[in-house]
């Protein structure tokens, strides 16, 4: 198969990989700027998440206070996190 | 409740989650690939007993550049950069005893704690997942994870920058 060939068609195939898009950045850099905007949008860890560590944190607190985790430790939610 | 390394004493032949793909890779799989260090396993159980209740499974791994669309070699920005380093979170599953209860989020949080003790010693830009179904997408992104694959590609790849979960380990 002639080089031309071999290039024409690598020429179509990353055409479609590109129209398929996998990700939203093509290179290590791009990834970088994508983390940091994202970073920016989000603002730090929303209440959520806030409220998710607490528990967390809670937990564990918890639970090298006594050792012994239970269930139902506060109202009818079995205490997991 | 502890959470804990997959070991031999792990008894997982109970669990199921509902999702087939998530029961399958601890009864099947955790085993062998945890002994090939391809993934880090680490299972919920209850008061010392070996029943698994949740577990998650962590790789390091990144997008390679070279399987994303014209990554050619001849392209010069590509020559410093080879990859995007990031902590996959692979599977997280919860018994189906115990869904509803906060296991899930407890285990998230977890990776959380676990990926800034990863982050002392080796350099990532995110904590990364692939989406299981739209409810899973939903939850993720009512933390703020952000989808990094293309609108067309389903199930979504998401991350979540590792600045963020550093901010909230010094703020909690």
């Amino acid at each position: 198969m002639s080089n031309a060939v071999i290039r024409t068609f690598m020429r179509w195939w990353n055409a479609l990989a590109l129209r398929n898009g996998k990700l939203k950045f093509r290179n290590q850099r791009e990834a970088a700027d994508f983390v940091r905007r994202v970073q920016n949008e989000n603002g730090g860890p929303n209440a959520k998440v806030l409220a998710m560590r607490q528990r967390y944190v809670e937990v564990n607190r918890a639970k090298a206070g006594r050792n012994t985790p239970r269930f139902n430790e506060s109202d009818d939610r079995a205490v997991l996190g | 409740m502890t959470i804990e390394p997959f070991s031999d004493r792990a008894v997982v032949n109970r669990f199921s989650c509902g999702k087939r793909p998530l029961d399958s890779f601890l009864k099947n799989k955790a085993k062998k690939v945890v002994k090939r260090c391809e993934y880090r396993v680490f299972c919920a159980n209850l008061d010392g007993s070996p029943n698994v209740i949740g577990y998650y499974a962590l790789q390091l791994g990144n997008e390679g550049v070279s399987e994303l669309p014209d990554a050619r070699k001849d392209n010069h920005y590509l020559k410093n950069y080879v990859a995007f380093p990031a902590l996959n979170l692979s599977f997280v599953g919860v018994d189906s005893n115990y869904q509803r209860q906060g296991l899930g989020e407890h285990l998230l949080m977890d990776v959380f704690a676990r990926a800034a003790a990863i982050a002392e010693h080796a350099g990532f830009y995110a904590l990364t997942l692939t989406s299981l179904d739209d409810d899973s997408t939903a939850f993720y992104k009512s933390l703020n994870f952000a989808v990094y694959s293309a609108e067309n590609v389903k199930p979504p790849k998401m991350l979540y920058p590792l600045e963020d979960i550093l901010t909230l380990m010094s703020t909690v």
